[in-house]
C-alpha cells in the first residue's frame, strides 16, 4: 500500500511560518501534501485501527478523583505515516532552527468523544506535528500562560470541573498539512465533544539531538 | 552574540550567496554544555576559524544514519490520564 504512495510535496517553510512558530510556539503549515496522500493516510489510519492499543508510554496527566477521567486513547503506527514522518525531518529543522531527529509517529483514535486532557508532550516531542487522519476533531486549545507549570499543577487543572475548558488559544489543524506545536513546552488540551463517527489524529514527533 | 555589537551572522557559500542568521536564530541553536562531547564527535575536519563578534567556525557536522535515528521508536506513544 505504501511503496508507491506519494510523499509531502512541500518540505520547506515560509518566513511567516517560521516567525509564527518562534513567536507563539505553534504554527499552521497547510498544503504540505495533496489529496492522494491525505487519502492514503486516512486509509492506513482506518486499517490500523483494529491493531490500536493504549500505549504503555506517553504524557500522563495525574487527574484527581474529583473528575471522571476520559477514556485512554488507543494508538497505532503505520508504514506510510512513518515514511511521511521521516520525510518531514528537514521541514522540522527549518521551522525550529534546531537539529531535530524523528522519534515516533502514531495515529490516536477517538471513538465517541475527542477529549484530550491538558498535558505537555514528553521529551520525545520538542516539535509535534498534528493532523487529522480521518473523521473530524475539534480544535486544540494551547495555553501559553501555563508554560512552565508543574505536572501536578496541570493535573489539578485537568481534574478541576470548574476550570475553563473553553480557554486558551484555539488551533484548528489545517487542510492537507499540520499544526506544528512546541509540544514539550506548550500545554494543550481538547475540550471534547461527542463524535458521531470515529476519528483519528496523527502525531509526528521530533526531538533535538543536542 | 553581544546584542549591541551584532544583529546577525552572515555566511557565504561557494557561489557567493549570502545567508543571514539573526541573533535570535543563532541563540535558538545554542547547544547545552553537556552536549559538547557529542557535537565534537560528529564534527568532521574540526578547525576553529575566527569569524567576528567572538564567534569561530568549528566545522561541518554530518550525522550518520545511526545518529539520525538515535531516538526513533516504532512504538506508539499517546497522552493518557492517571488517577490519584
Amino acid at each position: 500500500m505504501t511503496a508507491g504512495a506519494p510523499l509531502p510535496h512541500r518540505t520547506t517553510v515560509t518566513t511567516a511560518e517560521r516567525r509564527a512558530f518562534a513567536a507563539h510556539g505553534h504554527a499552521a503549515l497547510p498544503g504540505l501534501w495533496d489529496r492522494a496522500l491525505a487519502e492514503g493516510l486516512a486509509a492506513e489510519g482506518r486499517a490500523r485501527r483494529a491493531h490500536a492499543e493504549v500505549p504503555r508510554r506517553g504524557p500522563r496527566t495525574p487527574v484527581t478523583a474529583r473528575r471522571t477521567a476520559p477514556r485512554a486513547t488507543p494508538a497505532a503506527t503505520g508504514p506510510l505515516l512513518a515514511r511521511v514522518h521521516l520525510s518531514l525531518t528537514g521541514l522540522a529543522r527549518a521551522l525550529t532552527g534546531r537539529l531535530l531527529v524523528p522519534t515516533f509517529a502514531a495515529y490516536g483514535y477517538y471513538e465517541d468523544d475527542d477529549e484530550v486532557l491538558l498535558h505537555v508532550d514528553t521529551e520525545h516531542c520538542d516539535l509535534t506535528l498534528l493532523t487529522t487522519a480521518f473523521g473530524e476533531v475539534g480544535p486544540l486549545h494551547v495555553h501559553p500562560g501555563l508554560i512552565g507549570s508543574t505536572t501536578e499543577r496541570i493535573g489539578e487543572l485537568a481534574g478541576d470541573p470548574s476550570w475553563d475548558r473553553a480557554g486558551g488559544v484555539r488551533v484548528t489543524y489545517p487542510a492537507l498539512g499540520v499544526t506544528a506545536l512546541s509540544g514539550h513546552v506548550l500545554p494543550h488540551h481538547r475540550p471534547g465533544r461527542a463524535t458521531p463517527v470515529p476519528s483519528a489524529v496523527a502525531a509526528l514527533c521530533y526531538r533535538s539531538l543536542f | 552574540m553581544p546584542e549591541n555589537t551584532s544583529q546577525a551572522l552572515v555566511i557565504v557559500d561557494a557561489e557567493d550567496n549570502y545567508y543571514v542568521l539573526p541573533r535570535e536564530v543563532v541563540e535558538t541553536a545554542k547547544a547545552a554544555p553537556e552536549a559538547r562531547a557529542a557535537i565534537e564527535a560528529h564534527l568532521r575536519d574540526t578547525a576553529h576559524v575566527p569569524l567576528a563578534g567572538g564567534y569561530s567556525f568549528a566545522g561541518v557536522l554530518r550525522l550518520t544514519p545511526e545518529s539520525e535515528m538515535a531516538h526513533y521508536t516504532p512504538e506508539a506513544l499517546w497522552p493518557a490520564p492517571t488517577t490519584s
